[in-house]
């Protein structure tokens, strides 16, 4: 069993509302974490979500109204930030602009007694980590977004924290150096085996670095997992919509065996998948969701082929074809008798040979097998 | 902020078209005067400066209908101020209000001109003891307008006692005012050190700076002219004041809280004068206003309301003065006391030792 | 900081193409600097002369240019103004005036702190304007009210009133003495003080308090650290903008001050208007300015170490650009500046860390401490703002209860009565008024007439020449800059003295050579206000000239506007908020400006604040309070109904 560094248990926020009819606002809305030593955990959640509040509640920077916050098996409720051994790498970095680089990294030694040469040599070496022991005598605002960043970073962890605090630490970079960033702080976070909470909204920067992934929405939790887990297995509608690109198709369900089930779409056709509620009884509305990378197209040869039990095929229309260098992204037309439903289907370009060749409007079937589609709840 | 901006602006444009009218002032009812407007002054305007509560309320605003004219009154600091004025040039005065002291001073450096008395016929009013002073012997430039004392108003219960002698206000354990008035001051110094109270002896004048810092020490503040308003206010215990201002504020409180002595070592009495500066813009229609104030009944007006002995025997034989400045005692002395009250001379010669002297004794006087 | 003038200055310095092209600009500040020249600058330096020369018979002056004879009467004036006496008064006043400054401070940081954290953005405007809102009326009114409630016997309302909770047995002695007038000036200047510091911690980025806690600092660190350091371009701008008048007071010191409070304006006034020694004043002048430049220069080295910050906010432009006319001084000796300024903070430094050490070792005990000042913190942010509005607000209501008393006293209650208003009121529709109505009327009157004009005036030659340093490049710039800003830095009273000792001298001149007789009326006083809030009104359009983006106007004439349309439809607009802040700002002063007025007004051209200080020393009547009590409604009426307004279109979008 390893050791939990940071322990949520129920933990509500409430604002006041705006106007006295409106009653208090939940942005955190009963949330439970438990979150590993040595861990990188990524909040993840479209904006408003309610991660930022819940780190800056980890942090100390907001009340809890309910519930309580374990640092360490600690309580920290009425501590304040500066008694808390965590700290944040701020969005926007928040760089003391009166100070130097030096003074900033130096900032939060002092604070706790370090001499002055001591933590002038440990802030060296905290920029040395960060590759920038060049930098110090610079104002915050001579450096780079880039440099800033590590700046915030180094002035963060030459504390050494228990937990470090990432809000949203990559958000202002260009793509190419958040993903060098990425990388970086992955690598840093192995090498310090400190534990990292790291609100962001971006899924692919979850999906990469993270140990684990709490998605939220709406001040909830709704799924708690490693990536593949969240990305592979997601509970909701919510959780697979929003981590990569999934297909949705309504329909009831029509017979089921153990964790698996029958589909019956509103044209008839019937589509296999996993089921997650084993009560589900039949007959319920239902949605599949389905990843397009799991699809494959075939082309039709006229009629109806066979496919094996534990596999779908359902004859669909190709409308569209667009090559995106490692994939090509087909939208196909399913269901012929009016209710036309859209899939995408993705299908990674190692060889483009005649067969996989397909050209808009001709009618294809799309295939996929059984064990990659689930049944969600709405 | 602009929307704000915006509105106290056109407010204020709104204001200063809407505001300022000329007030048409109607003729008292009371005490109305026989005196008669000449000819030819009608629509003129006559500008006069003198000292706030130095003139009757209704006596421009009567002359303004007896002559059709507008005046302008405006207020001065002091003897001092009007002076250096003048030498900046006369910024359009016609009749002024000056102290005796001044005088010769201002003739020197050629400030005033002749008055005509071709248009003065009530210049006959004035009682001799009012003309051809030391000041003006011909009275060339001058006519007296008011006269009066400056002695001690005091609190008569902070002080406990009636007071007879400057060592009482020395010695006094509370709050003092002096008046900014340079030559008087200095001349209750040198009165007290036994020389002349115009002398023309630098050292005498330095020596008595030195006794009245010595014996300043009480000394709160040395104002021009408010000296009454302090001690009505209760702020000080003894003020050295006109004695028309503290009339005033006996009147006003209707009480014995207040005395006024002239301490028997000596004081100053001192006589107001009309004056037209050089330059004056209407010169004639000064002479004119100059006559208006010399009527028996506009100058009695004058007196009644702001307590100062009048110049004009006329008044005094008409019995137009009211009883209670005769018999107060302090609008009118009784011969004893006028005895030792002197005059301020002036002494253009010494101005430089009185101004030294004055912005020490400023300085260091109630440190 | 200034980004236009921060961005040329990453040019190369001369560039003889461009400055042809631009060089047309340089006109728009000719009038500007003609203004300031002739009537700023040459004035001050006829008093500079006069100030070597001999005092002749009479109060007049004899001009002898012999070097021997200026040897000796720089000898004997300066001699004279430096020792004892005088040199006494100088002393007192520079006490009074640092006092004055740190109360302001003390008192009008944690206030303007606690104005720009209320969440709620219209109870924050509800709070400024509160500290506003008394300074709308007149300055000398209000500082009469506190004579009133100063007054040393237990009519004095405030001796009255702890007498009367028996909190004191014997009446203190507070009028006339140093405690009165400070307390008479912290009143007057504290909104000098608030007010740019507001707007340094409003702009502040409350981030970095987190950031700062985040690291460990408690709530003090956190301040002390992080939010006064970036926040101090404020505190320097109101300093400066407290110390400078508050030297140079002239009617907080005659009328609360008496003999133990008089300060060196009264010495100055006497010379000019009392006894009348024109060189001994002048030389007083002179010294007055020598000090009040030390105070700048250290002001300015100080401002030089904070000159590094980000901010470009408006409020920190008055103290870099007071600092830029002095800073050409600093500049000289700036790396000893810098030095020392380093060893300044190495110093807090080591002691912030012995002190760390010797209580920081127990964390139970620390986190108590802690606790404590998160705790407290509020309370006192919250007491201090009360006790600050109960000092601004008493005197106004004490004003305005008197306004309505039944006797002829502004200090002893008789009974209600609205005989002062109806007294106005007919006075004002002409039926019947007396001297003093007549006179209070027409000073009204004055006082608009030269306030609408020096307003306009001043807003557009300060506009112009704004525009021509924000956009153009012309040979004598910085001198220029230099001068425009110089006048913020004088006391008032010696650009007063300055200018009626210039006019006087031109009124000499025209009479004896010209034979033109001119006298001193409304054309004075218009130019000598002019002249003073011309600084002012620039360097608030120079503020929002920084701050606007350039591109907008490049866009402009992409889309083929010429200058002439560029300037009407994109830079105008865009400037206008700061032209109309500026122009308020030029109203207000010129409204409540004594001294100059004083030395400038001609026949019964008395501003409205001249009249009421001569009313105020003598024969003070609750008629002016009723005209101050008229004009504190009408502004606040006005500024709620602005706010309701704001309030609608608000809720609308």
């Amino acid at each position: 069993m390893t050791a939990i560094d940071v322990e949520l248990k129920h933990v509500v926020k409430e604002f006041a509302g705006r106007r006295k009819e409106n009653a208090a606002v939940k942005a955190v809305d009963d949330v439970s974490l438990q979150i590993n030593k040595g861990e990188f955990f990524a909040l993840l959640g479209p904006s408003g979500c309610g991660k930022t509040t819940t780190l800056r509640m980890i942090a100390g920077f907001e009340d809890v109204s309910r519930g309580e916050i374990l640092i360490r098996g600690k309580q920290v409720q009425g501590v304040p930030p500066f008694h808390r051994p965590v700290n944040t790498v701020f969005q926007d970095y928040a760089l003391f602009p009166h100070m130097s680089v030096l003074q900033n990294v130096m900032f939060g030694l002092q604070m706790e007694g370090v001499t002055r040469t001591e933590a002038k040599q440990r802030a060296i070496e905290a920029l040395e980590l960060v590759q920038l022991p060049h930098t110090a005598d610079r104002k915050p605002r001579e450096l780079s977004g880039g440099q800033q960043q590590r700046i915030a970073l180094a002035r963060a962890l030459v504390k050494r924290p228990t937990v470090l605090l990432l809000d949203e630490p990559l958000g202002a970079l260009d793509l190419k150096l958040r993903k060098a960033m990425q990388f970086e702080l992955k690598e840093m976070q192995l090498k310090l085996g400190i534990t990292f909470i790291y609100v962001t909204h971006d899924q692919e920067e979850a999906l990469t670095m993270a140990d684990r992934i709490a998605v939220m929405n709406l001040g909830k939790v709704l799924q708690v997992g490693t990536p593949e887990d969240i990305y592979e297995r997601p509970h909701t509608r919510f959780v697979a919509d929003f981590i990569g690109e999934t297909n949705f198709i309504k329909g009831r369900l029509c017979d089921r065996a153990g964790t698996r089930g029958q589909i019956e779409l509103p044209s008839g056709d019937k589509v296999g998948a996993v089921l997650d509620d084993p009560a589900m009884p039949v007959g319920s509305e239902v949605t599949v969701a389905i990843r397009p990378e799991k699809l494959t197209l075939k082309h039709s040869s006229g009629t109806n082929p066979a496919h094996d039990s534990g596999t779908t095929l359902i004859p669909c229309k190709l409308q569209q074809s667009v090559y995106i260098g490692t994939d090509t992204r087909h939208v196909v037309n399913f269901g012929y008798n009016g209710s036309s439903a859209q899939l995408v289907v993705r299908t990674q370009n190692f060889r483009r040979t005649e067969d996989l060749s397909f050209s808009s409007g001709e009618d294809v079937y799309v295939y996929w097998v059984d064990e990659n589609a689930r049944v969600l709840v709405d | 902020m602009r929307k704000i901006a915006v509105l106290v602006f056109s407010v204020f444009i709104i204001v200063a078209i809407v505001a300022p009218v000329t007030p048409h002032p109607t003729l008292a009812q009371e005490g109305a005067t026989t005196w008669t407007c000449p000819e030819g002054y009608a629509g003129q305007t006559l500008s006069v400066y003198g000292w706030a509560t130095y003139i009757g309320s209704n006596t421009i605003p009567d002359f303004e209908k007896l002559c059709d004219v507008t005046v302008l009154y405006d207020v001065t600091d002091g003897n001092e101020n009007t002076l250096t004025r003048l030498r900046e040039g006369n910024p359009g005065w016609d009749v002024i209000i000056i102290t005796d002291y001044i005088v010769q001073t201002m003739v020197e450096q050629d400030l005033l001109e002749p008055i005509n008395y071709d248009l003065i016929p009530n210049w006959a009013n004035i009682g001799d003891t009012f003309k051809g002073r030391s000041y003006d012997p011909e009275n060339t430039y001058t006519v007296p307008y008011q006269w009066g004392t400056t002695g001690v108003g005091y609190n008569v219960d902070a002080v406990g006692e009636e007071i007879t002698s400057w060592e009482q206000v020395w010695d006094h354990d509370g709050p003092v005012s002096w008046p900014e008035d340079p030559r008087y001051m200095i001349g209750v110094g040198l009165q007290m050190l036994g020389y002349d109270p115009n002398t023309t002896n630098e050292d005498e004048i330095a020596e008595a700076a030195e006794y009245l810092v010595e014996h300043g020490s009480n000394v709160v503040a040395i104002t021009p002219d408010d000296g009454q308003v302090l001690l009505a206010g209760g702020n000080v215990d003894i003020a050295l004041e006109y004695s028309g201002d503290i009339v005033q504020i006996i009147q006003d409180c209707e009480c014995d809280d207040f005395g006024y002595a002239l301490p028997e070592e000596g004081a100053n009495l001192f006589i107001d004068n009309l004056a037209i500066p050089t330059d004056a813009p209407n010169a004639d229609l000064a002479n004119v206003f100059i006559d208006y104030i010399l009527d028996p009944q506009v100058g009695a007006d004058i007196s009644n309301e702001i307590g100062y002995g009048s110049p004009n025997q006329a008044s005094l034989d008409l019995n137009l003065i009211d009883e209670e400045y005769l018999n107060n005692g302090i609008t009118y002395p009784d011969e004893a006391t006028m005895e030792h009250l002197w005059t301020v001379d002036a002494n253009p010669d010494q101005e430089e030792a009185y101004i030294d002297a004055w912005d020490q004794i400023t300085i260091f006087v109630g440190q | 900081m200034d980004t236009s003038v921060a961005s040329s200055d990453h040019r190369p310095r001369f560039q003889f193409g461009r400055l042809k092209l631009k060089a047309h600009g340089g006109f728009l500040a000719l009038p500007a600097t003609v203004w300031l020249f002739l009537f700023f600058l040459l004035p001050l330096l006829i008093v500079f002369a006069i100030s070597f020369m001999e005092r002749g018979r009479g109060g007049t002056v004899i001009y002898d240019w012999s070097p021997s004879a200026l040897r000796s009467n720089f000898d004997t004036n300066y001699t004279y103004v430096t020792t004892e006496g005088y040199w006494l008064i100088f002393k007192r006043s520079l006490n009074i005036a640092f006092t004055t400054t740190a109360w302001c401070l003390v008192l009008g940081y944690p206030l303007a702190f606690f104005i720009s954290t209320r969440r709620n953005q219209w109870v924050q405007k509800f709070s400024l304007f509160l500290v506003i809102l008394p300074f709308w009326t007149n300055f000398v009114i209000r500082t009469y009210a506190w004579r009133v409630l100063l007054g040393n016997n237990d009519d004095g309302l405030l001796n009255h009133l702890l007498l009367q909770l028996g909190l004191i047995q014997e009446p203190l002695k507070l009028m006339f003495t140093t405690k009165a007038v400070t307390i008479g000036m912290v009143y007057g200047y504290l909104p000098f003080m608030v007010l740019p510091i507001y707007a340094a911690v409003e702009r502040f980025d409350f981030k970095l308090v987190e950031a700062a806690q985040d690291l460990g600092g408690n709530d003090w660190t956190a301040f002390w650290r992080v939010i006064f350091p970036l926040t101090l371009p404020g505190v320097i701008a109101g300093s400066i903008l407290v110390f400078i008048p508050a030297i140079g007071t002239y009617i907080t010191a005659e009328m609360l001050g008496g003999t133990k409070g008089m300060m060196i304006g009264s010495l100055i006034y006497r010379n000019f208007r009392g006894t009348g020694d024109w060189t001994r004043g002048a030389a007083t002048s002179m010294v007055l300015m020598a000090v009040v430049a030390v105070a700048l220069f250290i002001y300015a080295l100080v401002a030089q170490r904070t000159e590094n910050t980000p901010s470009k906010a408006a409020s920190h432009r008055s103290a870099d650009v007071i600092s830029r006319a002095y800073g050409l001084l600093a500049a000289m000796i700036a790396p000893i500046g810098g030095t020392i300024s380093r060893r300044l903070i190495l110093l807090s430094d080591d002691i912030y860390q012995r002190r760390r050490r010797t209580f920081g070792l127990n964390p139970n005990l620390r986190m108590k401490r802690d606790l404590l000042i998160r705790k407290t913190a509020p309370i006192l942010l919250w007491a201090n703002a009360i006790f600050c509005y109960i000092f601004l607000w008493v005197p106004i209501i004490v004003l305005l209860v008197f306004s309505f008393n039944n006797a002829n006293s502004t200090a002893v209650w008789r009974g209600f009565s609205t005989e002062w208003y109806s007294k106005l009121f007919r006075g004002g529709i002409a039926v019947d008024a007396d001297l003093t109505t007549d006179l209070l009327l027409q000073s009204i009157k004055v006082s608009l007439i030269v306030g609408v004009a020096a307003t306009l005036i001043s807003t557009i030659v300060a506009v112009m020449v704004s525009l021509s340093m924000a956009r153009s490049r012309f040979i004598g710039k910085r001198p220029l800059e230099g001068l425009l800003y110089l006048p913020v830095g004088i006391p008032e009273i010696t650009q007063g003295i300055s200018l009626l000792v210039f006019f006087n001298i031109v009124f000499e001149y025209a009479a004896k050579h010209l034979g033109i007789t001119l006298r001193s009326g409304y054309l004075t006083l218009i130019l000598a206000h002019v002249s003073f809030c011309i600084p002012f009104v620039a360097i608030v359009v120079r503020a929002r000239l920084a701050n606007m983006n350039p591109h907008y106007e490049e866009a402009a004439r992409d889309l083929g506007a010429n200058e002439w349309n560029t300037f009407r439809r994109v830079t105008f607009p865009l400037m206008l908020p700061g032209v109309v802040a500026g122009a308020l700002l030029a109203f207000t002063l010129s409204l409540d400006d004594f001294i100059i007025s004083e030395f400038t007004k001609g026949l019964n051209t008395s501003t409205l604040t001249v009249v009421v200080y001569s009313m105020a020393r003598r024969s003070v009547t609750p008629e002016i309070n009723a005209i101050s009590a008229m004009m504190i409604v009408v502004s606040t009426l006005l500024v709620g109904l602005s706010l309701v307004l704001q309030g609608r279109s608000a809720g609308k979008a």
